[in-house]
């Protein structure tokens, strides 16, 4: 699914995007669209390896698409991209 | 000025002074890590806190020396005499720019110049003469200055809500030296529905390389210390990642440091992993027990010491001097009521315990204002090299009794008196190298510079083993200037005293340093001044020793009250060696000689009525007071004996401040003015002029 309505994947977000998330656990297929998601922090990315960790633990896959460049680079400068299965 | 710039002035003059006390131990062949370690240390702080103040000139001055003595630290340059030379004279440059930059004033044209030619100087050092090859292999001694540290960071739970970007300290890092690793920690990362989304789970584990040590990286992270666990340490330290474990007690560390290849697996020895819960529980313990220990260490250590204004503590004495005599005020009030009726006992009582109390907190008060002489003596370390250097001889100068206790304001008052004095010695004492090897003396010279407590006052003697002082050409040169009569007949002691008078110098040449006849005489005053005297010893060819006598302090004595006509006095209790009555049958057998019989002894007496104009005596007894001063014995002749007395000395004014042997008043309880004797002075006029 896309995010609507949101452009960035931070602390002011953080709390809104867990519920989304929540929900997306759900799905079967969970496919996590950011187009459109031109920022992430710390914050953010915390919450994203949380998703996974909660994905993996109902032995789901987690697919990001249309990262952008800038979110990639933030989230390289955090060192995370391991983390977040990106390499 | 403002309080901050005069700690800064005072912090300075502190540094100056230890840069001052390390060179010039250097320049007497002691060059240790010590002496260039304090040095570097004082320039680097003068820099640090100049810079706090934006005194630019004198930051970029430090800032040139620092460099040098950092390299010198590092061994990369060799320090030879020139160069400590050269630091002598940067180090008094500094101290004027401090000067200027405190007052906001600019440095004069000439004073510039010698600044840029300092700082030429010390660049061209820096830069100095090493050949390519050595540059080669300064290079790589950097190289391998930098050092492999460990930095593990965990968040604490407000540090997302602070808004500092953990990315913004990874680059700083990276300004500084270079991350090799960075490890993100997220095993502590819950899952969704435990997830509180604003609170941080995440941690670093970073490998960081850099030329720097522990506390400049703490610094890195000064901004969000208190949001931040850090464990800091240099990989190869012994254990350090044992000690990393124990302090993060994470479970999943070990295999997460071992997975990221922080540490091989062989690091974590199979035993260790066994630890049981006990050893751990003892080990942190006794960390607990550790950090405990610590810290009342680290308080000791802030209170042992404190800065005052010392217009404070003058004030504080002040008040005490004032509480004193009121305090007199009531014993004596209250010995007059005991008189009358026998009741007032528990008030006597009570008013002597005060006494006693109040004996405490003015001695604790003097106390404050007692400091080692050593501090300041230690400062002519320099003007004895300086002096000896410029007229071409060699001195060796021993500073003994450094621990003295001496009050501040004569310390400060007595510093300029010994400078000229030791210049003298100097100058005119201790001869030239080959002058001395001429006369069987070693080439080196020596002066010695003591200080030490007797009874009641405290000794300070400088004594050289020059040349002596030529008794002949003293009196001769005294005779030709008409300061004494050629008929009169001296005594040695006398004839060397001379030197103190004004306009008589008989150095043969004048040079900038002394012989120009003005000082001594200066000396004189200003030691008199403080109630001290001043005496002198020589041997010709073998030297000279002069011993100054202080009092330990100026404000407030123990004193005797005596009475004599109708004026009362007192006598300091510290120069009194006994009291005896004067017999009438004694009296008779005095006659009109000024002197009597005691056990057997010429004791010469003082007629104290006579010599200050007294009135005739009320009482009919008669009794005498032997003071004494330094080995001098004299009987001050008085009327009445009426006791202790602890007085505060009270100046008497610009009129009377020169009359001789009376050193001050006091305020009696009774309201009473009471005339203070200055025993040292007494003695003096009794035995020169014959009283």
């Amino acid at each position: 699914m896309a995010l609507e309505n949101i452009s960035e994947i931070t602390i002011y977000e953080v709390e809104k995007l867990k519920n989304i998330f929540l929900e997306l656990l759900k799905e079967d297929k969970i496919i996590l669209n950011m187009k459109g998601i031109t920022k992430i922090d710390i914050v953010g990315i915390q919450l994203l390896i949380s998703f996974l960790k909660s994905a993996e633990a109902l032995g789901k896959d987690v697919k990001f698409e249309n990262i952008s460049e800038s979110v990639h680079e933030q989230i390289a400068s955090s060192s995370c991209e391991n983390a977040l299965g990106l390499v | 000025m403002e309080e901050e710039l005069e700690i800064f002035l005072e912090d300075c003059d502190d540094q100056l002074q230890f840069m001052e006390n390390a060179l010039v131990e250097m320049q007497n062949g002691m060059i240790d890590e010590e002496a260039i370690g304090a040095i570097f240390r004082a320039v680097h702080t003068i820099k640090g806190s100049a810079g706090m103040f934006g005194f630019d000139d004198v930051v970029a001055f430090a800032h040139t020396g620092e460099n040098l003595f950092d390299m010198i630290r590092q061994g990369s340059v060799a320090v030879n005499k020139d160069m400590i030379g050269l630091f002598l004279l940067c180090r008094d440059h500094m101290e004027k720019l401090i000067q200027a930059a405190v007052t906001e004033t600019e440095l004069d044209d000439a004073q510039k110049v010698v600044g840029s030619n300092l700082k030429a100087q010390l660049v061209a050092y820096i830069e100095g003469k090493p050949a390519p090859k050595e540059e080669v292999v300064e290079l790589s001694n950097s190289v391998e200055k930098e050092e492999s540290w460990h930095i593990s960071i965990r968040f604490k739970k407000d540090f997302f809500t602070t808004g500092m970007s953990i990315n913004s300290i990874f680059n700083f890092l990276n300004k500084m030296g270079k991350i090799i690793k960075n490890h993100p920690i997220t095993y502590n990362i819950p899952l969704l529905e435990d997830l509180n989304p604003t609170h941080p789970y995440i941690g670093y584990e970073l490998l960081f390389l850099g030329d720097t040590n522990e506390e400049a990286l703490h610094e890195v992270f000064e901004f969000i210390k208190d949001d931040v666990s850090l464990v800091i340490f240099q990989i190869d330290t012994e254990n350090a990642y044992d000690a990393l474990l124990e302090e993060r007690q994470e479970e999943k560390l070990k295999s997460e440091l071992i997975e990221a290849s922080f540490v091989e697996a062989s690091y974590f020895p199979q035993e260790r992993e066994e630890i049981t819960p006990v050893t751990v529980e003892v080990i942190q313990e006794k960390e607990v027990e550790s950090k405990r220990e610590e810290k009342p260490e680290k308080q000791k250590k802030a209170t042992t010491s404190l800065r005052v204004d010392s217009n404070k503590i003058d004030l504080l004495i002040n008040y005490m001097s004032e509480i004193v005599i009121a305090n007199s005020k009531i014993l004596s009030l209250v010995d007059n009521e005991k008189d009358d009726n026998n009741e007032g006992s528990e008030l006597l009582e009570a008013a002597h315990s005060m006494k006693e109390l109040l004996e405490y907190v003015r001695d604790g008060i003097m106390d404050i204002r007692m400091i080692q002489v050593g501090d300041s003596f230690n400062k002519f370390r320099r003007i004895v090299n300086d002096t000896s250097k410029k007229i071409g001889k060699d001195v060796e100068f021993v500073i003994t009794g450094g621990d003295t206790e001496l009050d501040k304001t004569v310390v400060e008052r007595i510093s300029d008196p010994l400078v000229h004095m030791l210049r003298n010695s100097i100058d005119h004492g201790v001869e030239l190298p080959e002058e001395r090897v001429a006369k069987g003396k070693s080439a080196r010279g020596r002066v010695d510079l003591r200080a030490y407590p007797d009874s009641g006052s405290i000794v300070i003697e400088i004594e050289d083993d020059g040349k002596g002082l030529d008794k002949e050409r003293i009196l001769s040169k005294a005779i030709e200037n008409g300061q004494v009569n050629p008929s009169a007949k001296l005594t040695d002691e006398e004839i060397y005293k001379l030197i103190f008078e004004a306009g008589l110098s008989t150095a043969e040449k004048v040079s900038d340093i002394s012989g120009r006849g003005v000082g001594m005489d200066v000396v004189r005053r200003n030691i008199e001044d403080l109630r001290g005297t001043i005496d002198i010893a020589s041997t010709l060819g073998k030297g000279s020793k002069i011993t100054i006598r202080l009092p330990l302090t100026l404000a407030i004595i123990d004193g005797f009250l005596v009475q004599v006509g109708t004026t009362k006095y007192i006598i300091p209790l510290e120069n009194i060696k006994e009291c005896v009555e004067l017999s009438e049958e004694e009296e008779a057998n005095m006659g009109s000689n000024e002197f009597i019989n005691l056990r057997g002894e010429m004791l010469p007496l003082l007629n104290v009525r006579k010599i200050l104009h007294e009135e005739e005596s009320v009482s009919r007894r008669k009794n005498i007071v032997i003071v004494y001063f330094g080995n001098k014995y004299v009987g001050l002749l008085v009327d009445e004996l009426l006791g202790e007395y602890q007085t505060v000395i009270k100046s008497l004014g610009e009129v009377f401040q020169y009359l001789p042997g009376i050193s001050g008043g006091s305020i009696l309880g009774s309201g009473e003015i009471a005339l203070i004797f200055d025993i040292p002075r007494l003695i003096e006029l009794k035995s020169r002029e014959g009283l």
